[in-house]
C-alpha cells in the first residue's frame, strides 16, 4: 500500500520476478517521427525498468513531447518500435493505454464537469471497478478535495495539473509518462508529487518525467536521458554523464548545457543584459 | 499603430484561410455566395411586399418601413450584446492590445469597429429589403440615399447602445457567464419571434389586419430609434425633406450621444470588467451528484458525460433550441391535420410525431463527437473501442430526444382526444424513431469531425453534405417503421379493403424496413471504422 501524506493510495504493487524484470517497462527501437519535412525524432533507443525512474532532458522543440506522444500510441512513429510492458503499441494501442498512464503538459480536461465527477468518468473509461476511496483519497491527496464539486473551467493551471495527475494515479498504470508535471504547481504540490513519485518508483512502476527543472531530475532521477534536435545525445546515470563530458563535479545543469550547446546564448544573454 | 493592428489582422485571416484544407477552403466563398442568394431573395420579397401593399393599401405602405429597422434592431440587439461581450472581454487579443502604449481612444475604436462589423452585414442584409421597397414602389434615388443612411445610423446607434451596456454589465457579472446567459436568451427570443410569426403568418401577408398590427406597433416604438429611421425614410419617399432632416439630426445625435457615454464607460469601467472577466475565482460549485455503487460501463460514463458537459453548456444549449422549436413547432403548429369524429381521424392526430426526431435529433447527433474538441485526447488516451464510443454517444443523444418525442406524441394524442392505443404508439414508436434518428445522427457525424473549432451555430444548421445525408438515412428509417405502424392500425380499425391490398402494403413496410434498418447499420459501420482510426495512433 502506498502511502503519501498519511493517505493510502491503491494496492498495486508490480511483480519484481525475474521474468517480469527482463522486459523492459518502456523499450523503443530506431524510434523516429517526420512532420513533412521536418525530422522531430530520430533513431531513438530508449529504455526504461521497471521501479526506475529517468528524466528526460532537452531543449526546447527537442522532441520530448513528440516522443511522450508516441510512447502514449497518441501518435504514429514514422520508424521504429514501442513496446510498453511488453506490448507493442503499434500493434496493440488499446492494451499499451491500459498499463499507461499519460500527463501531458497541458491535461486534457473537461470544462463543464466538476474534478470529481471528472475523475469518476476516468474511472468509467479505465474500468476501474471500485474508484470511490481512490478518488476521495486523490483530491485529498492533491488539496482539491475543498473544490471537488467545482467545475474545472473555474481551476486554476496548477490545479488543473494536479487533476490530470490525479485522473492517471486512478487506474495505477505500469508506466508513467509526465511531461512537465511540476509545471505551474505550488512548492507543496511539486513536493507531493515528489514524494508520490519516489513511493511509485519503490512499488515498481516506471516513469519517464520530462521537466525543464534539472533540481527535480537531479532529485528523482537514477538516469537522465538528454534528447536534442529529435536525436538521443546522452543517457545514463549523472555520474556517468559527468564523465562523459568530463565536467568533474559539475551540475546536472552544467551537463546539460555541454551536451545541447547553450554556452553561446549564455553569452548573448550576458550581453544584452550589459 | 491602428493601421499595423488591421494589416496584423488582415495577414492572419488571409494565412488561416489558405490553412484550410479539403472542403473547409471553399467555406467563405459559399458564405458568400449564400449571403448573396438571400439578400437577393430579400430584396425580390421586400419589392414584391412593397408592390402590392402599394396596390391594395394605397398611401399605407410607408407603414411597411419600420419593419426592416425592426428586424435590424431585433438582431443586432440579440448578437451584438455577444459580439461585444466577446471582443471586449474575451477575445484573445485584448491582453496584447491592453500591454501595447495604446491611448484608450484607439483601443475604444478598435473595439467599436470589431463590434460593428458583423452588425454591418446584418445591415447589409436589411438594407436590401429597403432597396426591394424602393424597386417595389418605383421610389426617387434620395429615397435609397436616406434609407440607407438610416440604415447605417441606426446599426452604429445600437452598437454604441450594446457597447455601454455590456461594459456596464460586465462589472456586475463576469463576461462569460453574462455571454452565455445573452446567448440562450437570444435564441429562446428568436424562437419565440420565430413560432408568433408562423403562427400569426396562416393568416396572410397582405391582409388588412396585419397591416393595421404594423401600423400599431409603428405608434408604439415612434419615439425610439428604429422609429425616427423609419420616419426618415419615410419621409424621403414622400418628399418631406425638412422632417426627413429633422429625422437625421435626431438618429445622427443620438448615435454622438450614444458613443460619447460609450467611450467615457470604457475609460472608466472597462479594466475593472476585464479583470473580473479573468478572475480564476469564477467557481461555480455544483451540488455534489450522487454516484452509482459501481462504475458504469464505458458507454454509459461517455453518456453521462455527455449529458452534464450538455446541460452546463448554455452557448451549445442555445444552439440546439431551434431545431428543438422547429421539431415541435412544426407538428403542433404548422402540420395540423384536420380532425374528424372517427376513430381513423383521432389516430391521425399522431401522424406528424415522425417529425419530432428527425428534426430535433440532427443538431445534437451530427454535433455529437465533434464536440468532444480537443478533450477528444482524453479518449484516445483512454483504452476506448469505438464501439464504446459510439454507443456512449447514441444512449447520449437518443435518450433525451426519445423522451421528449415520446412525450410530444402523448401530447398530440391528448390534444386530439385519440384514444389509449395512440398513447402506446406514441410513447413507444417515438421512442423507437429517436433511437434510429440519433444512431444515424451520431454515426454520420463521426465521419468527419472537426475537433479543432468549437461547435458552431451554423456548422449545425448548414445544410452540409452530412446534414442531407443524416435526413436522407434517417428518412428512409422512419419510412418502413412508420409505414407498418399505419397498416397495423388501419388493419386493426378495418380501414384497409382487400387483402391482397393489406398484403402489399405490409411487404412494401418490411422492404422499407430493412432498407432503413441497413442504412442506419451501414453508417454506423463507416463511422466504427472512422472512430477506429481517429482512437489509433494519429500521424500528426
Amino acid at each position: 500500500m502506498l502511502m503519501v501524506k498519511g493517505l493510502s493510495l491503491g494496492a498495486t504493487v508490480i511483480a519484481k520476478g525475474a521474468a517480469v524484470d527482463r522486459v523492459p517497462a518502456i523499450e523503443t527501437r530506431g524510434l523516429g517521427k517526420r512532420f513533412g519535412e521536418t525530422e522531430a525524432v530520430r533513431d531513438l533507443n530508449l529504455s526504461v525498468q521497471r521501479g526506475e525512474i529517468v528524466g528526460f532532458l532537452g531543449p526546447n522543440g527537442a522532441g520530448k513531447t513528440t516522443t511522450m506522444r508516441m510512447l502514449a500510441a497518441l501518435l504514429k512513429p514514422s520508424e521504429g518500435t514501442i513496446r510498453i510492458a511488453g506490448v507493442d503499441v503499434l500493434r496493440s494501442p488499446l492494451e499499451a493505454r491500459r498499463v499507461v498512464g499519460f500527463v501531458p503538459e497541458t491535461p486534457f480536461l473537461y470544462e463543464k464537469l466538476s474534478g470529481r465527477e471528472f475523475l469518476h468518468f476516468t474511472a468509467g473509461l479505465f474500468g476501474v471497478r471500485q474508484p470511490f476511496a481512490q478518488i476521495e483519497n486523490l483530491l485529498r491527496l492533491f488539496e482539491l478535495d475543498g473544490r471537488g464539486d467545482d467545475l474545472v473551467e473555474g481551476y486554476s493551471r496548477g490545479m488543473r495539473q494536479k487533476l490530470g495527475l490525479a485522473g492517471v494515479l486512478l487506474h495505477e498504470p505500469e508506466v508513467l509518462l509526465l511531461d512537465e508535471p511540476t509545471n505551474a504547481l505550488d512548492p507543496r504540490s511539486a513536493r507531493t508529487v515528489k514524494d508520490l513519485l519516489l513511493g511509485l518508483r519503490e512499488r515498481g512502476h516506471a516513469v519517464l518525467l520530462s521537466t525543464h527543472v534539472l533540481e527535480i531530475a537531479e532529485q528523482l532521477c537514477g538516469r537522465v536521458a538528454i534528447i536534442d534536435a529529435g536525436a538521443l545525445v546522452a543517457s545514463g546515470t549523472l555520474a556517468e554523464l559527468r564523465e562523459r563530458t568530463g565536467a568533474g563535479d559539475a551540475s546536472l545543469e552544467d551537463v546539460f548545457l555541454r551536451l545541447t550547446g547553450g554556452n553561446e546564448e549564455r553569452e548573448l544573454a550576458r550581453y544584452l543584459a550589459g | 499603430m491602428p493601421a499595423l493592428i488591421l494589416r496584423t489582422r488582415l495577414k492572419i485571416w488571409r494565412r488561416s484561410l489558405r490553412a484550410r484544407r479539403g472542403l473547409w477552403r471553399y467555406g467563405p466563398t459559399a458564405s458568400a455566395i449564400i449571403y448573396l442568394v438571400v439578400g437577393a431573395f430579400t430584396l425580390l420579397f421586400g419589392a414584391g411586399i412593397a408592390a402590392a401593399t402599394k396596390d391594395q393599401y394605397p398611401g399605407r405602405e410607408t407603414d411597411l418601413l419600420l419593419l426592416p429597422f425592426l428586424a435590424l434592431l431585433l438582431f443586432v440587439l440579440i448578437s451584438g450584446i455577444s459580439v461585444a461581450l466577446n471582443e471586449l472581454f474575451i477575445a484573445s487579443d485584448v491582453e496584447l492590445l491592453l500591454t501595447a502604449p495604446l491611448p484608450d481612444r484607439v483601443l475604444f475604436a478598435l473595439k467599436l469597429f470589431d463590434t460593428l462589423w458583423p452588425s454591418l452585414l446584418t445591415a447589409a442584409w436589411v438594407s436590401c429589403s429597403l432597396v426591394g421597397f424602393g424597386i417595389g414602389t418605383s421610389a426617387g434615388p434620395l429615397f435609397y440615399a436616406a434609407a440607407l443612411l438610416a440604415c447605417l445610423l441606426l446599426t452604429g446607434l445600437l452598437t454604441a447602445f450594446n457597447l455601454g451596456i455590456v461594459l456596464l454589465l460586465a462589472r456586475v457579472f463576469p463576461a462569460r457567464r453574462l455571454r452565455e446567459a445573452v446567448l440562450l436568451a437570444g435564441s429562446g427570443l428568436g424562437v419565440g419571434v420565430w413560432l408568433f410569426w408562423y403562427a400569426s403568418s396562416r393568416r396572410g401577408l397582405f391582409s388588412q389586419g396585419s397591416l393595421d398590427e404594423v401600423s400599431a406597433l409603428g405608434g408604439w416604438v415612434r419615439w425610439t430609434p428604429p422609429g425616427w429611421a423609419a420616419s426618415l425614410a419615410a419621409d424621403a419617399y414622400r418628399g418631406h425633406w425638412l422632417q426627413a432632416g429633422a429625422g437625421l439630426i435626431a438618429l445622427a445625435g443620438a448615435l454622438a450621444v450614444l458613443s460619447a457615454v460609450a467611450y467615457t464607460l470604457f475609460t472608466r469601467v472597462f479594466l475593472s470588467g476585464w479583470s473580473s472577466a479573468r478572475e480564476a475565482g469564477a467557481r461555480r460549485r455544483r451540488t455534489r451528484t450522487a454516484e452509482p455503487a459501481r462504475t458504469h460501463s464505458v458507454a454509459l460514463s461517455v453518456a453521462i458525460k455527455d449529458w452534464r458537459t450538455t446541460v452546463r453548456d448554455w452557448p451549445y444549449l442555445s444552439t440546439l433550441l431551434p431545431s428543438l422549436a422547429y421539431a415541435i413547432g412544426y407538428p403542433f403548429i404548422l402540420f395540423r391535420l384536420p380532425t374528424g369524429h372517427d376513430a381513423a381521424a383521432h389516430w391521425l392526430s399522431i401522424a406528424p410525431l415522425p417529425i419530432v426526431p428527425l428534426l430535433m435529433t440532427s443538431a445534437p447527433a451530427l454535433a455529437a463527437v465533434s464536440r468532444e474538441g480537443g478533450a477528444f485526447d482524453v479518449l484516445r488516451a483512454a483504452p476506448l473501442g469505438p464501439g464504446g464510443l459510439l454507443l456512449g454517444k447514441t444512449i447520449a443523444v437518443a435518450t433525451p430526444v426519445a423522451v421528449l418525442t415520446a412525450l410530444a406524441g402523448m401530447a398530440l394524442a391528448y390534444l386530439h382526444q385519440a384514444p389509449a392505443g395512440a398513447f402506446v404508439v406514441a410513447a413507444l414508436g417515438g421512442a423507437w424513431l429517436a433511437a434510429g434518428c440519433s444512431a444515424a445522427g451520431v454515426a454520420v457525424g463521426a465521419f468527419q469531425p472537426r475537433f479543432d473549432q468549437p461547435v458552431s451555430r451554423g456548422r449545425q444548421a448548414g445544410f452540409s453534405a452530412g446534414c442531407l445525408l443524416y435526413m436522407a438515412v434517417a428518412t428512409l428509417f422512419m419510412a418502413g417503421s412508420v409505414l407498418l405502424a399505419a397498416v397495423a392500425i388501419l388493419t386493426a380499425l378495418g380501414k384497409l379493403g382487400s387483402m391482397g391490398g393489406r398484403v402489399a402494403l405490409l411487404a412494401l413496410g418490411l422492404v422499407l424496413f430493412m432498407l432503413g434498418l441497413s442504412a442506419v447499420v451501414a453508417v454506423a459501420g463507416v463511422a466504427l471504422d472512422r472512430l477506429r482510426r481517429l482512437l489509433e495512433p494519429s500521424d500528426a
